[in-house]
């Protein structure tokens, strides 16, 4: 176990945590009774506030989980993290200030709702508000594996550390559930500056005490294969990062984010540095190579099961302070705990707004927010229940799996913020044949047993990321389909 | 205002063209404190890729 001035730290913080998540509802106070103040923290969020809200869905388990462990048990292939997290920012400084300016002006919450008033389909919204439900949950669930690695490091060798550490984790959620219900995003924003801190903090800590001992490339010259990228997986490489640029604006809870801003411009600023962000990450990811120079670290790694999502805490245990430690394993808990709840909240947006309200219209605007809030506090457990059952390895090819699905909005989204000539039935069926294709080949990839790989062995192109080839039969027979059905020039 | 946009719209391409150029970076040497080239450049590229963005943003902002 951790020794107990790490455990003092930890507490202490979580504490605090827990407070700024309570206090986040009093702060630039609203009606929280209605569904854009609760959910979308009033819009009003500066571009300071918007960058840390943003960078919080971006600093998630996955970049200290699912990344590291990838780079630990595959080496240079997972460094996609880093091309995808500057190009999604590119993407998003043009499509996303767009898509604020026509959710102003309509009064639009969701993506759902914008395409909904722009293809006039109640359809093809519920479809795209169906995928953002399914797509965010395995999202959620990658963030509790990340919090259970915590857990499970911080309180190894106490007697059952299973039953303990699930326990743990479902006392933190009630009270995340709790701040969430009362405070809403708003709660999620304070609590989310106090985990970039923490992080941050953190990963400089560490990236400190491994240059002065035995040096940053130690790593490499331990694991000399990672050092580049296999040729044969450089179409595996691009089309991966590619198409994980494109999908994380898709995302429910990063459309949320952008939604919450205080106007266009702001948005479109702190977006574009957000990149700077990303360094964090990739030095994180680089901990799964510099894992392999320290003994210690691996070690512990294969006492605990040898499995990749404790890489990080092992190897922050075995190089910084006790108390230090503490503090950083606060920060990554909680790097699961905020995300988790932006996403939950999105999540029940979508549910109220354009799934429950289109079979129940008259609802009153009281009643959206009160059946949000409670969603949210479902969704939270359904995916708590989800770690439960799943394993954690099986969870990271989960959530990549969830960036195929999500992606599949991109015709819809970003095709209707460019133009308004695509055709609403020709994207319904592009939308569910390439989430049936998608889910076909992730079947075939892995030949039919448990999912270890999202990459196809596609003819001509080698590894091939199996997104990247359901995006392009879904844009096709969006443009063929509205190319065909194209109504008659008017005189 | 047409100019700008162009100009923008240059700002952030040079960034894809760099990520795609996979071949001019997947490589060992020139290391820097032991890291090999691949791992470094495109970290270096995250925060010159920010900067780039910015000036974008900025001019996409600018009232014509």
């Amino acid at each position: 176990m951790l020794p107990t001035d790490g455990i003092v730290a930890f507490l202490a913080l979580f504490v605090l945590f827990v407070a700024l998540g309570f206090l986040g509802g009093r702060w630039r106070k609203g009606d929280l009774s209605d569904l854009h103040e609760w959910a979308l923290a009033g819009r009003r969020l500066g571009t300071g506030l918007v960058w840390f809200l943003v960078g919080a869905d971006l600093y998630t388990a996955y970049t200290f989980v699912a990344i590291p462990s990838g780079v630990f048990a595959k080496g240079a292939i997972y460094f996609y993290a880093v091309p995808y997290v500057s190009l999604t920012f590119g993407f998003a400084i043009i499509f996303m200030p767009m898509l604020w300016k026509v959710a102003h002006e309509k009064g639009y919450i969701t993506g759902a709702d914008f395409a909904k008033g722009t293809f006039n389909s109640r359809t093809l919204a519920m479809l795209i508000a169906v995928v953002g439900i399914v797509a965010e949950l395995p999202y959620i669930a990658l963030q509790i594996v990340g919090m259970q690695a915590i857990l499970t490091v911080m309180l190894q060798g106490v007697g059952d550390v299973t039953t303990v550490s699930e326990i743990s984790l479902v006392i933190a959620f009630i009270v995340l559930a709790a701040f969430t219900y009362t405070s809403g995003l708003r709660g999620a924003t304070l609590t989310a500056i106090l985990k970039d801190i923490l992080i941050f903090a953190s990963i400089v800590a560490v990236i400190l005490v491994v240059a002065f001992g035995s040096g940053l490339g130690a790593g490499f010259t331990a694991k000399p294969a990672y050092s580049t990228l296999a040729s044969t997986l450089q179409n595996g490489y691009w089309s991966l990062f590619l198409v994980s640029a494109l999908a994380l604006y898709l995302y429910p809870h990063a459309i949320n984010g952008v939604l919450s801003g205080q106007d266009a411009e702001k948005v479109r600023k702190s977006t574009a540095l957000l990149p700077f962000y990303g360094v964090g990450l990739a030095l994180l990811a680089m901990f799964g190579v510099m894992i392999y120079a320290n003994s210690a670290a691996t070690n512990l790694v294969k006492s605990l099961g040898g499995s990749g999502v404790l890489v990080v805490p092992s190897l922050i245990q075995s190089v910084l302070p006790s108390w230090a430690t503490g503090i950083a394993f606060l920060g990554i808990f909680i790097g699961g705990l905020v995300p988790a709840a932006i996403m939950a909240i999105s999540q029940a947006n979508l549910l109220t707004r354009n799934i429950i309200k289109e079979f129940r219209p008259n609802m009153s605007p009281a009643a959206e927010t009160k059946i949000a809030k409670w969603a949210s506090v479902g969704f939270k457990f359904l995916a708590l229940a989800f770690v439960f059952v799943v394993n954690s390895t099986y969870a990271v090819q989960l959530q990549l799996f969830g960036g195929i699905l999500i992606v599949q909005t991109m015709p819809a989204m970003f095709g209707g913020l460019l133009t308004k000539r695509l055709n609403k039935n020709g994207l319904i069926v592009g939308l569910v044949v390439s989430e049936v294709v998608g889910v076909y080949l992730m079947e075939a990839a892995n030949n039919f047993t448990t999912w270890s790989t999202t990459f196809y062995a596609t003819p001509g192109l080698g590894a091939f990321f199996i997104g990247a080839t359901t995006l392009t039969i879904n844009l096709v027979i969006v443009l063929a389909w509205s190319l065909v059905m194209r109504p008659k020039p008017s005189m | 205002m047409k100019s700008k946009d162009a100009v923008a719209a240059v700002l952030i391409i040079i960034p894809f063209i760099v990520y795609f150029a996979i071949p001019t970076y997947n490589m060992v040497n020139p290391m820097w404190g032991g890291v090999p080239f691949f791992w470094w450049y495109q970290t270096v590229w995250l925060a010159l890729s920010a900067v780039l963005f910015f000036f974008a943003a900025v001019l996409m902002g600018r009232k014509s």
